[in-house]
Formats: C-alpha cells, structure tokens, sequence
C-alpha cells in the first residue's frame, strides 16, 4: 500500500519537480557557480576559481565606502521600497472601496484593475511616453490650459509614474483579498466601544488587513527591485536600476562572472527580506491554532 | 486561521501566474525571433521559372543552383536591408531570405555563444568579428564563391581585425559625430565636443540634448574631448572622464542610441551624439539637421558579413554575399541605409539624392575629416569602459 502510495506520489510530483530542477535549480546554480569563476574577455567563463567579482562588488572605491556598482544596488531596493509605499497609499483606498461595493460590482472593478494587463508592459511604458515627452499630451494640455511646460521626461519623478504605474495591481489584489475578508462587525463593536476613526483604522481595520499589506509589499517590491523597462525608456537611461546593471554585465562588459556575483548578492539581500517575511506568517498561524 | 492562510496562498499562487505571464509577455519580443521574419511568400514558384527562362548572365548570380538552400536566416541590424533586394534574391535565385533583427553587438555575440542559433549570415562590427572569430564562432570564407570580393575598396581590407579577411566582407562603414538641429545653432553650429560637454554650451539647451547608450562611443567621446585616444585605458584619464560625463548628465534628456534618429527629426531634441547614416535618416524627414565630425575626432566603424561557424547553409550564404557585392544591388543598399558603401563598383552607381542629402547635411567624409577619425578597439583591458560608464549611470 505505502509502496503503491509512493510511486502514485513520484508520479504526481515528478513533472513539477523534474520542471522545476531543469528551469529554476539547474539555472540558479550556473549563477552560483559562474560568480565564483574568472571573466573570459569574448563573454563566458574561464573554468577557474576565483573571487574576483565578489571583491570588485565590496571594495570601496577611493572616494566612498560603497562603490558604484553597490550604490546602484542600493538604489534599487530604495526605489522598490519607495514604489511599494506609493502603490500602498494609493492602493489601500482604492481596494478599500472595491471591498466595500456590493458583491455583483466588485466584479467588474477588479476586471478594470487587471484590463492594462491585456496589452504587453512594454507598450504600456511607451504609451506613458508619449504622456510625458516634451512635446506629449501632457505637456500639450498644460500649454493648451494656459500653463507652463514641465520636464517630466527622462526624470527620476517619470520612472516612479510608471513603476508605481505598472505594480500597481500587484498591490490592489491582494490588499483587495485581505480587506474583502473583514469582519465589520468587529469595526461596529470597536465604534461601540468609544474608539474614533483613528483608533478603528489603527487598531482594528490595519492589524487584520496585514497579511494582505505585506503580500503585496513583497508582490510590488521583488519585481520592482529588478526592473530594466522602466528606467530604460523613461529615465532616459540616466537612471539605471539593478536590471539595467545585469544586462550591461552580460552584455556590453561581456562580465558573466561579475553579473553573476551582483544577481547572487541581490538574491540574498532579498532573502533576507523574505525570511522574515515568513516568519512573521509562520508566528501569526500559531497565534491563530 | 487556518482555513484564512490557505485561501491566501491560494491567490499568493494565482498572482505568481500573473507575474510569470506578465514576464512571458515582456520577453516575447526579444525571444521569439521567427516572429520578426520580414521576407514575403510571394510567388516562389512562378519566380523561379521566370528565372530558368530568363537570360544567362542572370543566372551567374546565384551560383550553383543544385547547392543552394530554399531558405536562408539572415540575422542583421535593424534598418539595414533593404527588402526590395530579398524580394529580388528570392525572384532570381528561388532562395527565400528571412531575417531577424539585433541591437547590439553583445546581443549578436550571446546568441552565436549559446550555440545553435540556427543563422547562415550575421553582421558584426570590426571589433566584434574579432570577438567571434578567436571564440571560433566564425567559419573561413570561401572566396571562390564570392568573385564580387574584387569590387571592395582595398583600403577597406585587411582591417586590425580580420587581417587577411579571412572571416568577414565589409559590408557598411560610417562614422560617429554629431547631429544637430541648425535652428537651436544658427549663430555658431557646433564643431567641437565641447558643445556636448561644455555646460555654458550644452545647458541652455538642457532637456534637448541626447548621448549614445553606449559605453565605447559614449566614455570615448568624452576622452577624445579631453585629448586622449578612444581606446585609452589609463585610470586616471578614465576618472576625468567619469566626471565630465557625471556633470554633463544634468543637461542631458538621456542616453538614446536605439531612436536619436526619431528624436532629432522630430526636434524632441536639438544636439545628439549620433551616428552618420541615422542622423541623414533624420535629414531625409527634417531638413534643418545636420551633421558635423568634431574638430577633437570622432570615431570609425565598419560592419561586416561573416557566417557563423554552425550556419546550416553556408554555401547559400556566401551566393548571397557575392549578390549583395553586384554593383547595383549594393548601389540599392546603401541608397536605402544611407551609410558608406565600401563597394567601389556600387559608388558611382547611387543615386544623386544621396550624395546630395549626405553633402549638403556634412555627412561626407574626405580626407582631412578621415585624419580625424579613430576606430575603436577592444583588448583585455576595455573592461574600464564599462566600469567607467557604469559610475556615470550610478550618479
């Protein structure tokens, strides 16, 4: 019987697992193992151990502590952690409101949240252009209403338009899941018991609603954090994020070891993040039980 | 609870679908190259009797027809064919051209790296004909197959790197400067780098003004401002640079080799560090661009045919090469790219619109301009441009 259990079980998750070693194991561990290898100068590898590429992302350059390769990390996970924010104030109230709509419209509502999802990002990004070149709608409408122009385009303001443009679903479903499933009776006890808006909000509406803050914070931060699109067409490639620093290191730099070490490091700051994450899930179920 | 965490799993998994699909759909364009086929299906058949039936000297043209393949993969710059001429070779010769576009060396130098990729003629530029060919990515040519080699400018042979043209065919040359919109310049139009460089040059026009995404053309152009070569390695020049570029950032609308073109002509900027052909591209719709070699120098390329070493039809490839050096058909191809032809043959065949639109616009190049022109070259030490370019993108 437990015999015929387990090849039933190898048979169930074979594919899967056979799937994930061949496109996500495999893969992961070329990256590992190519950071810790020597640059061949054509692109590729030379099979040697070496370190080279982790001491280029550490040592301080002659000015800073940090150096630049470093700081564009940084970066990255300040602008995910500031688009995270935005989609957060704008998100919250919005799938507040879906949440609150009689159940036959929440429908359509979060059919319009995910329509952009129709037409390829990349598109998406190049319409946003044309909404903010110097010479774009915007800009017309502005002078059109008697106003001046603003320089949007190619601007740091431009690419947080449009990564908060583009995650902004990311953050709106899950929080939309979390505050669908609230229970306003505890609200009205809560209003009942004297507490104001404020003390509702912070105390009641906000702790139940975590889980679903937090799974879009990570939905909206991890894809973020890696985003090439965006501050490729509009910043103007003046505002390079860690995607664009992956594909210089694989591409013109011809660096695959050193591009490898930066994707490594980057995994385990993530990591990090995520870990504690989890442990704040696996704390809250036992709460629960 | 327990219940709660599984349904939050449940869309956790869903919204992961999302994401991937999201991803899928950003990657199409870029991995699915079949899609960016651009030859026609027209009438295969019918041309091909049409060809048997027509006159001799035709037929010399596509060599040996017994060998030749029904289908050859070009894989080549964007804008840098002209389709009459495969709508042609398909006519005469019965072989249907498809081809597939790439942006960057690096990007044509990944896809022959990760083997298989299935295309029997490519279009490197010089430094990368050498990266492939020491990478044993190229294949030797076959000149017996390609008669028309005769027609190449000799001073455009034997270049540093392929010296005995063993692996490539130039195929297009042109030079990198600046474009310029006369109507921002009419008092004093630019001559030197410094009005890319210099802020009480460059910032009145602040927002206007656009630099190649390109860490050899870009770090190289600021060196040669500051006196140095293209190719200088030396930290310290590299560190002058760095800043120069940093402080310029401000007044730049950006970083744009993909569509300066669209930009200049559009007059969305008015100053671009350009390339020749793409700024007469530019010329061609808007009249007030122009184009000027920098008094300090600019630089040199050369792009060149050469066949992967896995090419499935390589004889197909060099019948094709030997056509596109026919003196009209390469005549045809650079009216339509409006680079350099390095065909002598073709030169005095093009059209009179092109020499007038390249001369009048200072796109030209004689010989006190070629004194001023440096080509760029790539060694174990070239990985400080990219350090370099990467410090000025981290600012």
């Amino acid at each position: 019987m437990t015999a015929r259990r387990k090849s039933l079980l190898a048979i169930l998750l074979g594919p899967g697992a056979f799937w994930i070693g061949l496109f996500f194991l495999i893969p992961l561990i070329l990256v590992v193992v190519y950071s810790f290898l020597e640059r061949r100068s054509g692109g590729g590898v030379l099979w040697h151990f070496s370190l080279d590429a982790y001491i280029k992302l550490f040592s301080p350059t002659g000015e800073t502590l940090i150096n630049d390769f470093m700081m564009i990390v940084l970066r990255s996970l300040w602008w995910a952690a500031l688009t995270s924010f935005v989609c957060l104030i704008i998100g919250y109230p919005l799938a507040f409101f879906i949440a609150l709509q009689p159940p036959s419209h929440r429908t359509a509502y979060l059919f319009f949240v995910l329509i952009p999802f129709w037409t390829n990002f990349l598109v998406r990004t190049y319409a946003w252009k044309f909404i903010l070149n110097n010479n774009g709608l915007l800009n017309n409408l502005l002078q059109a209403l008697g106003m001046n122009r603003i320089a949007l385009i190619n601007t740091p303001t431009a690419v947080l338009i449009g990564l908060v443009y583009g995650s902004l679903p990311f953050m709106v479903l899950p929080l939309y899941a979390s505050i669908e499933k609230l229970d306003f009776d505890l609200v009205e006890a809560a209003q009942d018991l004297g507490a104001n808006y404020v003390r509702v909000f912070s105390r009641v509406i906000l702790p139940l609603t975590m889980p679903g803050i937090v799974a879009g914070i990570v939905l909206v931060f991890i894809p973020v954090s890696g985003q090439y699109i965006v501050p490729t067409i509009l910043g103007g490639g003046k505002v390079a994020m860690l995607g664009n620093l992956l594909a210089q290191q694989f591409g013109p730099a011809l660096n695959w070891p050193f591009g490898s070490a930066i994707a490594v490091v980057f995994m385990a700051l993530l990591m990090v993040g995520v870990i504690f994450y989890l442990r704040g899930d696996a704390r809250e179920e036992e709460v629960g039980l | 609870m327990q219940q709660h965490v599984q349904r939050k799993h449940w869309w956790l998994a869903g919204l992961l679908a999302l994401i991937l699909l999201v991803a899928a759909g950003c990657a199409a364009p870029a991995s699915a190259p079949a899609e960016t086929s651009q030859s026609t299906e027209a009438e295969q058949p019918a041309a091909e009797e049409k060809a048997s039936e027509e006159a001799m000297p035709e037929s010399d043209r596509c060599g040996d027809r017994d060998k030749l393949a029904s289908e050859l993969h070009f894989f080549n710059w964007a804008d840098y064919m002209d389709e009459e001429i495969m709508a042609q070779f398909e006519e005469e010769c019965g072989v249907k051209v498809t081809q597939d576009i790439y942006s960057s060396n690096e990007e044509l130098i990944a896809k022959l790296q990760a083997g298989n990729a299935g295309y029997d003629l490519v279009i490197p530029s010089d430094y990368a004909v050498e990266i492939l060919a020491t990478s044993g990515l190229l294949q030797p040519l076959n000149m017996e197959n390609i008669p028309n080699v005769a027609n190449i400018d000799p001073n455009l042979m034997g270049m540093y790197f392929d010296p005995e043209n063993k692996y490539s065919i130039p195929y297009q040359w042109g030079t990198t400067g600046i474009g310029y919109n006369i109507t921002a310049y009419e008092d004093s139009p630019p001559d030197s780098w410094a009005y890319l460089f210099e802020p009480d040059l460059l910032c009145p026009h602040k927002g206007f003004a656009s630099m190649l995404d390109d860490e050899r053309e870009t770090v190289g152009a600021a060196l040669k401002y500051l006196g140095y070569s293209y190719n200088d390695t030396d930290p310290e020049h590299h560190a002058e640079a760095r800043d120069l570029l940093i402080r310029q950032k401000e007044c730049l609308a950006g970083y744009n080799s993909d569509n300066f073109n669209q930009t200049l002509a559009a007059e969305e900027v008015v100053i671009a560090h350009a390339w020749s052909g793409g700024t007469a591209l530019a010329r061609a719709e808007n009249p007030n661009i122009f184009y000027v070699i920098p008094k300090e120098g600019g630089s040199i390329w050369m792009d060149n045919m050469a066949i992967p070493a896995d090419a499935p039809n390589p004889y197909t490839a060099e019948v094709f090469i030997n056509y596109l050096l026919e003196p009209e058909i390469g005549a045809q191809l650079t009216n339509y790219t409006y680079y350099f032809t390095p065909n002598l043959k073709a030169q005095p065949l093009l059209d009179q619109e092109y020499f007038d639109l390249l001369e009048s616009g200072g796109m030209l190049v004689d010989d006190e301009v070629m004194q001023r022109l440096e080509w760029i070259k790539r060694d174990e030490n070239s990985i400080i441009f990219s350090d370099t370019w990467t410090a000025v993108k981290a600012r």
